[in-house]
């Protein structure tokens, strides 16, 4: 009896853990099955007969929150985007199109925008969509008790009192928006704003249904239905491993909406994201370098050219990248040709300013900012020698030791290890990498405690305001220590006296990158980014965006899928 | 044995205490804030942020709340996911984590000990070298490079299993079995060396020598007394399991637990550090907790709470 | 049935010697001659010791057997196939090979050239499957990396890493690092471990209670943590990740040798030492621990592998040594990224791995079976 015992005990005991993983695998299994079961069937579907409206693909992250004033990242602008309608959106060739506004009128001294809504465009409630949602959108996104990053950080200094509004010293009715009746919507602006247009596209000016935010309170967008939609797709299941988008029947344009469902997965390794695209279970993947050179000669490739530029920030608060010359010597040291070519190998263009390719263009002779501003910065490794002599001469110092904030994109230690070593070809200098988690590197560098550091910027309206404004004195994404009254000036110029003479304003920002990359090497460009991908050939008709969204849905169908 | 439970638990209420007020701290002592990108709000934006998430207080008064809240199982809310509770994602992600865990630990420990008795009964055997040397290949290939494989050559070439994302059991088999390789590898060695000490000991030969033939003498008397080392390993293997199944998660794309847990740390979101870390705690103390009543249930010789 | 008497004068005395008694016949060994004795006719620990001391070896000697430095780059060779004069035979000859279906043989052969930029001169084709049989054209394209880049007077026995460093010299630079913080790891473990687990168990009581209440406390924190506080206050490196280890390493030793001597100290041996009054010191150290050595050695071999793939595993998660450094974890993660494409990067390292691993297991078999009193003839 006694001896019985034990075994009995590990037996059950065996038992229930195996109990406890069966009916734990099978609870997950039937929950899942209701919600991917449908999943199973549509792939089934899609498999045979005519190709099925649907898109499945991954995205690299969770989404961190659908509200957009709260948004700050890409993978929120995507998909907030993708949901909802602002006054404009961007089309398939990346220019602004009429969205929830019709059109708009321009004051003469270009200060009062005049927007006329449409009056077909509802909710997924049901709710009209009116001025009234973009002048409460906007408040709220503005408010200091929000507490939204981008809110004043983009209205600021653009929407009239918005700079007050979010210091606290002027209440938030104030904010120069207005809602004239339910389908005119007017902006005051603090100055003339060429591309305010393409701002109102932005997720951070997406309008709010205010009965349905504030019903929601806490646990508004943090859930499928606490969402509300009145874009092209709206929400139906939100888990933590994806989420899943269907057809918005209500829109206003729905007619032009092809696609009856996006299903996106989280997947983090390029690897297994390659492998779910080999076995046919996403239609879209991104590409490392590696994998470049496998799929490079397939009829799926493609390179997709990004307005994002990498570049060295140097903190001339640092004794050495304190001396002019130190900067220019490794603004032209490092050999970005071969890095783009062998590390990046994905399309990647060596930047040699700080304005990337095919983003603006000159207003009257269409030329491109850059091919205008030419190549700034050459690599040359002589003159870069010549020039670290001299700052060695400058300094007094035969040796010098800086600190190298790495990058945190997929390359960042290959990119890190590259730029060290190319860094080092500099006699005497010593370059010590600090890889750190990227949350600290944004703090490193508000608190300027750095002295390289790789780092990136992208667009945040189609307007070269958004690559140059940020480096005058003390501006909040500066850090570097820059401060020049000139620089200042040419910038403040041209958002103030030349804000509605394109072509001088154009020549103005010209001027103001010269001045910042030649004259004052302020930075070392490294690269403009460009994405690898591998596009099932059935995917048609999906809008590729230099800002806010990084792709337009609204009009991809699916075509030829077997 | 009730009261000795009972001891256990109050224990257990300490431990947890002294846990949370360890991590706390040492969150405190940490860089960073909520304010992901401080340089875009202005000061009177940047105190709002911080009293949302209680931070404007001092710390003694912070370590009060946060102590409060906890006991009403509240662990605040997350920093890059906002306004939500860092409780809700914790339970949204634990599913998968504990489902791929149990599964690789059973049929880890289960494969692995029989691996070990194989190897025990033909000691030196042909038998012996091959599960040995099974059980060595399986400890030598880090499990990610093995995640790798299995999902190339078996996901993909061969196409048996998905190759990743979640949903059905068919998702969970690959994971599972580049998670159970380890706790199989382990199990195997362990099992082999008690058995093989459990088998020179004098009651093995008694009974040997009474006539109770081998297969008898191993099941009857073997086992029991390997079991005892074999369990110990288990606790700290489970919350091994636990961590390491980010690296499978990632690979897999599985919705887990671990896979959150370094995206948090990448991100400074304290609030989710603090309530995984106690999560884990409270997870391995239940463990430990098992494994000491085991003992006493295995091997009558260990007297529980002896001393006292 | 008669009763035979023996002669008494078959019976001669023997000549007594006073130390024939105490006379040894077999040769005076202490435990550990013993043991090593034992250790030496153990194949395939004898085996194991080989590897590892060649791999040793290697790692002290194999960075200056080439003329590469672990830190030179050159982008121009990037990713170069391995190549070892004399081992072509085993797909070390410094080529790359694809072989691409499609449709149209004229397409596929396309695609083949393609894949190794059109490099003609360098390519070899082979069709594998013209297409005629109704099934997808298949062609083989052999790439000759070293002769198209101009190199073949140079060897790189790895080939080399997505910066063209020498991968051979990185291997064992890495191997180096990696033995160093799994030797340090182990040492801590075995130091730390023992000597806590030992006396938690032999004390037992309150004593016992509250050093199972610290533990329970430290093992509750993921390591993860602590690990990453030892980076924000160190900088990263190989002693952050080691002083990382040595803080929680030795949690799992020390439970094993408490549950051990948990189940060992009552035994009578232990109550017959102590009945003659031998010291709480004596019997830990004379009488549980060589007890327990069996365990504690195997236990040990078990840290050396968890020490590599923990520091391998802070590499996957970004935490790892700082680039430029080389270790076998960061080695096996970096190659792990290619692992579908350029396998040679992944392959060395992990097979360096493996057999360390491979290599400590066999001997702590050997020396399990060498040190345990039981198996002494």
């Amino acid at each position: 009896m006694k001896k019985a015992n034990w075994l009995l005990l590990v037996l059950a005991l065996a038992l229930s853990m195996f109990l406890a993983a069966c009916s734990g695998g099978d609870d997950s299994g039937s929950e899942s099955d209701a919600e991917s079961g449908s999943d199973g069937e549509d792939t089934e579907e899609s498999s045979g007969g005519d190709s099925e409206q649907i898109l499945n693909i991954t995205d690299s992250a969770e989404i961190p929150t659908m509200d957009s004033s709260m948004a700050t990242d890409a993978v929120a602008f995507q998909w907030l985007g993708s949901t909802t309608d602002g006054l404009y959106r961007l089309g398939l060739d990346t220019q602004p199109e009429p969205a929830i506004a019709e059109d708009h009128e321009e004051s003469e001294d270009g200060l009062t925008w005049t927007f006329n809504l449409r009056d077909d465009a509802t909710w997924s409630n049901g709710d009209p969509v009116t001025a009234h949602d973009f002048v409460y959108a906007w408040q709220r996104a503005v408010d200091p008790d929000t507490g939204s990053e981008y809110g004043p950080y983009m209205m600021s200094g653009v929407i009239e009192n918005a700079e007050d509004i979010a210091a606290g010293d002027t209440p938030v009715e104030e904010l120069g928006v207005e809602a004239t009746d339910d389908y005119t919507l007017e902006v005051s602006l603090e100055k003339p704003t060429p591309y305010f247009e393409s701002l109102t596209a932005f997720g951070t000016f997406l309008p709010l249904n205010q009965d349905f935010v504030e019903e929601h309170g806490e646990d508004y967008a943090l859930e499928a239905d606490t969402l509300l939609s009145n874009g092209p797709f709206m929400f139906t299941e939100w888990g933590s491993d994806g989420w899943k988008l269907e057809k918005n029947e209500d829109y206003w344009d729905a007619d032009n909406v092809n696609l009856e469902e996006i299903n996106v997965s989280v997947v983090k390794e390029t690897a297994s994201a390659v492998n779910l695209y080999e076995t046919d279970e996403i239609d879209r993947v991104g590409l490392s370098s590696e994998f470049v050179d496998e799929y490079r000669s397939s009829e799926e490739f493609r390179i997709e050219e990004e307005p994002t530029l990498f570049y060295l920030k140097m903190n001339q608060e640092n004794e050495i990248l304190g001396n002019e010359n130190a900067r220019k010597a490794i603004q032209r040291i490092v050999d970005r040709q071969a890095m783009v070519d062998t590390i990046l190998n994905n399309g990647s263009l060596v930047s040699s300013g700080h304005m990337p390719q095919n983003f603006v263009q000159h207003p009257e002779t269409e030329e491109d900012f850059r091919e205008l501003n030419g190549e700034l910065i050459e690599t040359n490794k002589e003159e870069a020698q010549e020039l670290w002599e001299t700052a060695k001469e400058e300094l007094g110092i035969e040796e010098a030791e800086l600190g190298y904030l790495g990058g945190d994109t997929e390359v960042a230690q290959q990119m890190d290890a590259y730029i060290k070593d190319q860094l080092e070809e500099l006699e005497g200098l010593t370059v010590n990498v600090q890889s750190v988690p990227f949350q600290e590197r944004l703090d490193r560098d508000t608190e300027m405690d750095y002295d390289l550091q790789n780092s990136g910027w992208g667009p945040d309206y189609i307007d070269p305001n958004t690559f140059l404004n940020m480096w005058i004195t003390d501006g909040g994404n500066n850090k570097t220590g820059y401060a020049s009254e000139e620089y200042d000036a040419l910038i403040a110029e041209a958002n103030d006296e030349l804000a509605q003479e394109p072509v001088e304003r154009f020549e103005n920002f010209l001027e103001a990158e010269k001045m910042l990359i030649e004259d004052d090497a302020v930075l070392a460009p490294l690269y403009q980014r460009a994405a690898a991908q591998l596009w099932k050939p059935y995917v048609k008709d999906v809008g590729v965006n230099p800002m806010g969204a990084d792709y337009t849905y609204k009009y991809a169908y699916i075509d030829g899928k077997e | 044995m009730g009261r000795y439970i009972t001891q256990r638990l109050v224990y257990m209420v300490i431990t947890m205490f002294l846990i949370a007020t360890f991590t706390f701290f040492l969150m405190k002592f940490l860089p960073g804030t909520p304010l992901s990108s401080a340089d875009k709000l202005s000061e009177e934006q940047q105190a709002v942020v911080l009293a949302k998430y209680g931070l404007d207080e001092p710390i003694p008064v912070q370590y009060f709340n946060y102590m409060v809240n906890l006991l009403q199982g509240d662990m605040g809310i997350s920093f890059q996911f906002d306004n939500r509770e860092v409780t809700t994602i914790i339970l949204d992600r634990i599913g998968p984590s504990l489902q791929l865990g149990f599964q690789a630990m059973i049929i880890g420990t289960i494969l692995g000990m029989l691996l070990g008795l194989v190897s025990a009964i033909y000691h030196n055997g042909v038998l012996d070298y091959g599960s040995t040397f099974t059980a060595v290949i399986g400890q030598s290939i880090p499990s990610f490079v093995f995640a790798g494989i299995l999902q190339y050559f078996v996901g993909v070439k061969l196409g048996w299993f998905p190759v990743a994302l979640w949903g059905t059991w068919q998702h969970t088999v690959l994971p599972t079995i580049a998670l159970a390789i380890f706790p199989l590898a382990i199990a195997a060695r362990f099992m082999r060396t008690e058995m093989l000490e459990v088998m020179g000991s004098d009651y093995i030969t008694t009974a040997r020598a009474k006539g109770v033939n081998k297969f008898g003498v191993v099941f009857k008397h073997g086992v029991r007394n390997a079991l005892i080392p074999l369990i110990t390993v288990l606790g700290p293997l489970a919350i091994g399991l636990m961590t390491g199944t980010l690296v499978i998660e990632n690979i897999f794309a599985v919705p887990g637990i671990g896979e959150q847990f370094v995206k948090s740390i990448n991100t400074n979101d304290y609030p989710i550090i603090m309530g995984t870390t106690l999560f884990f705690a409270i997870f391995f103390i239940l463990i430990v907790l098992v494994i000491d009543l085991l003992y006493g249930v295995i091997d009558p010789r260990i007297r529980l709470a002896e001393g006292e | 049935m008669e009763n035979h008497k023996p002669n008494k004068d078959l019976f001669v005395p023997v000549d007594t010697r006073d130390d024939d008694s105490e006379k040894i016949s077999r040769p005076s060994l202490s435990f550990w001659k013993d043991s090593f004795i034992r250790l030496r006719k153990n194949v395939g620990a004898m085996a194991g010791l080989g590897v590892l001391i060649i791999l040793i070896a290697l790692a002290a000697l194999g960075p200056y057997m080439n003329e590469y430095d672990q830190f030179e780059q050159d982008l121009s060779r990037a990713k170069m196939p391995p190549k070892v004069e004399g081992l072509g035979w085993l797909g070390m000859d410094g080529t790359l090979s694809t072989v691409q279906t499609h449709e149209s043989l004229d397409q596929a052969e396309t695609n083949a050239l393609m894949r190794f930029n059109n490099d003609e001169d360098h390519i070899q084709t082979t069709v594998l499957n013209d297409g005629t049989n109704g099934e997808p054209a298949e062609v083989e394209a052999v790439y000759d990396v070293y002769a198209a880049k101009d190199m073949e007077g140079q060897n790189f026995w790895f080939g080399t890493d997505g910066l063209g460093r020498d991968l051979w010299t990185r291997a064992w630079e890495g191997t180096r690092i990696s033995l160093y913080i799994a030797f340090l790891a182990a040492a801590i473990d075995m130091i730390i471990g023992v000597a806590y687990g030992g006396i938690s168990a032999y004390y037992g009581g309150r004593v016992d209670n509250y050093m199972q209440r610290f533990i329970e406390i430290l093992v509750g924190i993921p390591n993860l943590v602590i690990v990453i506080l030892m980076i924000l206050i160190l900088d990263p490196g190989i002693l952050s990740i080691t002083i990382a280890l040595t803080i929680t390493g030795w949690i799992s030793m020390a439970r094993i040798v408490r549950g051990q001597i948990l189940k060992l100290k009552n035994q009578e041996f232990v109550l017959a030492s102590r009945t003659l009054g031998a010291q709480d010191g004596r019997i830990l150290r004379k009488h549980l621990i060589p007890n327990v050595l069996g365990l504690i050695i195997i236990n040990t071999m078990f840290t050396i592998p968890s020490a590599i793939f923990f520091e391998a595993f802070l590499s996957f998660i970004g935490l790892g040594l700082p680039t430029p450094l080389a270790s076998l974890g960061t080695l096996v993660e970096d190659g792990f990224q290619s692992l579908q494409i350029y396998p040679h990067i992944l392959l060395f390292p992990a097979v360096i791995i493996s057999l360390i691993m491979i290599a400590f297991n066999l001997l702590a078999d050997g020396l399990r079976d060498a040190l345990d009193p039981k198996m002494r003839e």
